[in-house]
């Protein structure tokens, strides 16, 4: 064996079977007996034993739990740069106008030779609902608002089901859908939020769009108002070709169910519902404005003290927040005593006046 | 697939060919080693964070043309550290902050006090140990990449961007610094008894 000719204290160092047994116990190469019969390097391991002992271990810098959080950080940052789009300032007019071919020769791409697109991120799995989980069905003839825990704002049209748990899951939000659906979803870069449909996953991380996913019908639609959306097929066929579709504001896709493809919609014009085209941009709007727009867009009532608001005025832009943050914006900006409670559809505000 | 037995290499090969479970067996294996090594050259936290994620973002957006290293560990390590050094010297251009050359390597080691029975020896090691975080930064890094990190002298020298003889030497020169000090006390506390264990 090779300890037999060592002569300094950095052999034993550098020895992994002596590392080993210091630092573990486990003496498999029999150190104990060997340095029994060979007293005079005793002193030398000895030496080196202290070494290693004072030198240490490699202590783990992160928890198990630390390193899947940071794993799942890297695979979202990875889908980002891999569908990066970068406006240049100053050139805006050349880049817009690349980004409009690109766009076109993605689309050109992924339709000509679906087995070259990108790589889904993770394979997507359909999670059954769990248990505890809230299903929702409209059975009525106007929208229904759905406010999730997380402060994301659903509005979901009649004949649509919506499940959900009661409380999400700490590095996912998920809710399953079918039928047709609004979504404002609260920022968390944490937390990605997934909306499962039969044939396809759509996944934000705050931002608002809307599904169209009937189930009698051949096409599944997403429509991207704010933000940007990814969306995925459930079970690709192959998992190499499984299509990745990125949305920008103003973008809709379809998903044809017979052909499991990704399609530009036929029909351009889709008919919008006014929660998709307002920008709710107010500039110097008397108060009862801003709360009739909410009131028409999201289909709730809102209650207020009319003579106490009667000459607030308002500027403010909350085309981004999902309807609770809407609210408390307004509400915040009108005076901090101004408060506001909701009961199903119907929001009640109390104030005393604005500032 | 999530296999900590699979050799590396072969980890290597299966994430090059779009092996998602390899990849992140490979992931989970070295982030927490990457980041212990990543916050002894910056203590900002979230900047060392930062840099082991994307080194292994590089790894995967670029795997198809990445060649198989013959240490992957050392592989990984090489990219945490050129990642940090470049932004800390953007840091030192943009906000007159030290570049990587006045990044000193803090890492203190630790001794291994499970494996330590006996006060004789926990006086040894402690001892020896304050003497290990004494020396200067780069033979520290190189004792740590030595031992903490399992390199060998050529992954040294590459990663530190010195030539493998100075590798070496920094390694040595650090342990014999230590053992002269160390040895001149023992004579002088007459310990030279040698009691095996």
């Amino acid at each position: 064996m090779q300890r037999e000719s060592y002569t300094t204290v950095t052999q034993f160092c550098d020895d992994a079977l002596f590392r080993e047994w210091v630092t573990t116990g486990r003496d498999n190469a029999g150190w104990a007996q060997w340095l029994e019969a060979n007293a005079d390097r005793q002193r030398m391991a000895q030496e080196a034993r202290y070494l290693i002992l004072a030198i240490g271990d490699d202590t783990a810098a992160a928890t198990v739990a630390e390193t899947d959080q940071a794993l799942e950080e890297t695979w979202w940052r990875i889908h980002e740069q891999e569908h990066r789009v970068r406006p240049l300032a100053g050139w805006w007019r050349v880049a817009a106008a690349v980004l409009v071919f690109a766009i076109g020769l993605a689309w050109y791409a992924a339709r000509q030779n679906s087995g070259e697109t990108g790589i889904a991120i993770r394979k997507p799995s359909v999670p059954a609902p769990t248990e505890g989980a809230i299903e929702v069905f409209n059975d009525s003839k106007v929208a229904r608002l759905v406010n999730l825990e997380d402060g994301s704002t659903i509005i979901l049209q009649p004949n649509g089901k919506l499940s959900y748990p009661r409380k999400f899951a700490a590095e996912k939000r998920e809710v399953h859908l079918s039928g047709e659906a609004f979504f404002e979803v609260s920022k968390n870069r944490k937390r990605p939020f997934l909306v499962y449909t039969n044939d396809i996953v759509t996944e934000v991380v705050g931002t608002s769009f809307r599904i169209k996913a009937a189930d009698d019908q051949p096409e599944v639609e997403v429509f991207v108002k704010t933000g940007e959306v990814h969306v995925r097929q459930i079970k690709p066929k192959d998992r190499n070709a499984a299509e990745n579709v990125v949305l920008l504001p103003n973008q809709s896709v379809s998903y044809v169910k017979s052909r499991n493809l990704f399609e530009k919609p036929e029909n351009k014009d889709i008919p919008k519902r006014a929660i998709e085209y307002l920008n709710f941009d107010f500039a110097d709007a008397p108060v009862g404005t801003i709360f009739s727009t909410l009131e028409s867009a999201y289909g709730v009532t809102i209650d207020y003290p009319h003579d106490a608001l009667r000459d607030c005025y308002l500027s403010t832009s909350l085309s981004d927040e999902p309807l609770l943050s809407k609210l408390k914006i307004v509400c915040e900006s009108i005076s901090s005593g101004t408060q506001f409670r909701m009961e199903g559809n119907h929001v009640i505000v109390e104030s005393t006046g604005c500032n | 697939m999530s296999d900590f037995t699979l050799p590396d290499s072969q980890l290597w090969c299966l994430t090059k060919d779009d092996d998602q479970a390899a990849y992140t067996t490979l992931f989970r294996k070295y982030y927490p080693s990457l980041l212990g090594y990543a916050k002894s050259l910056t203590d900002q936290h979230g900047l060392a964070a930062d840099c082991v994620q994307e080194t292994f973002m590089e790894v995967w957006l670029y795997r198809r043309n990445l060649a198989v290293p013959d240490s992957v560990r050392a592989y990984l390590l090489a990219g945490v550290r050129r990642r940090i050094a470049r932004r800390l010297e953007r840091d030192r251009i943009f906000r007159h902050s030290r570049g990587i050359e006045g990044a000193e390597f803090s890492f203190q080691f630790t001794p291994l006090d499970a494996m330590i029975s006996d006060e004789e020896t926990r006086r040894q090691v402690h001892q020896l140990n304050s003497l290990l975080n004494q020396l200067p930064a780069r033979q520290r890094e190189a004792l740590y990449l030595r031992y903490h990190q399992q390199l060998d002298i050529d992954e040294i020298a590459r990663l530190m961007q010195i030539n493998p003889q100075s590798a070496s030497n920094l390694l040595h020169r650090g342990i014999k610094h230590i053992r002269e000090v160390w040895v001149g006390e023992l004579h002088t506390f007459a310990l030279l008894v040698c009691v095996y264990f």
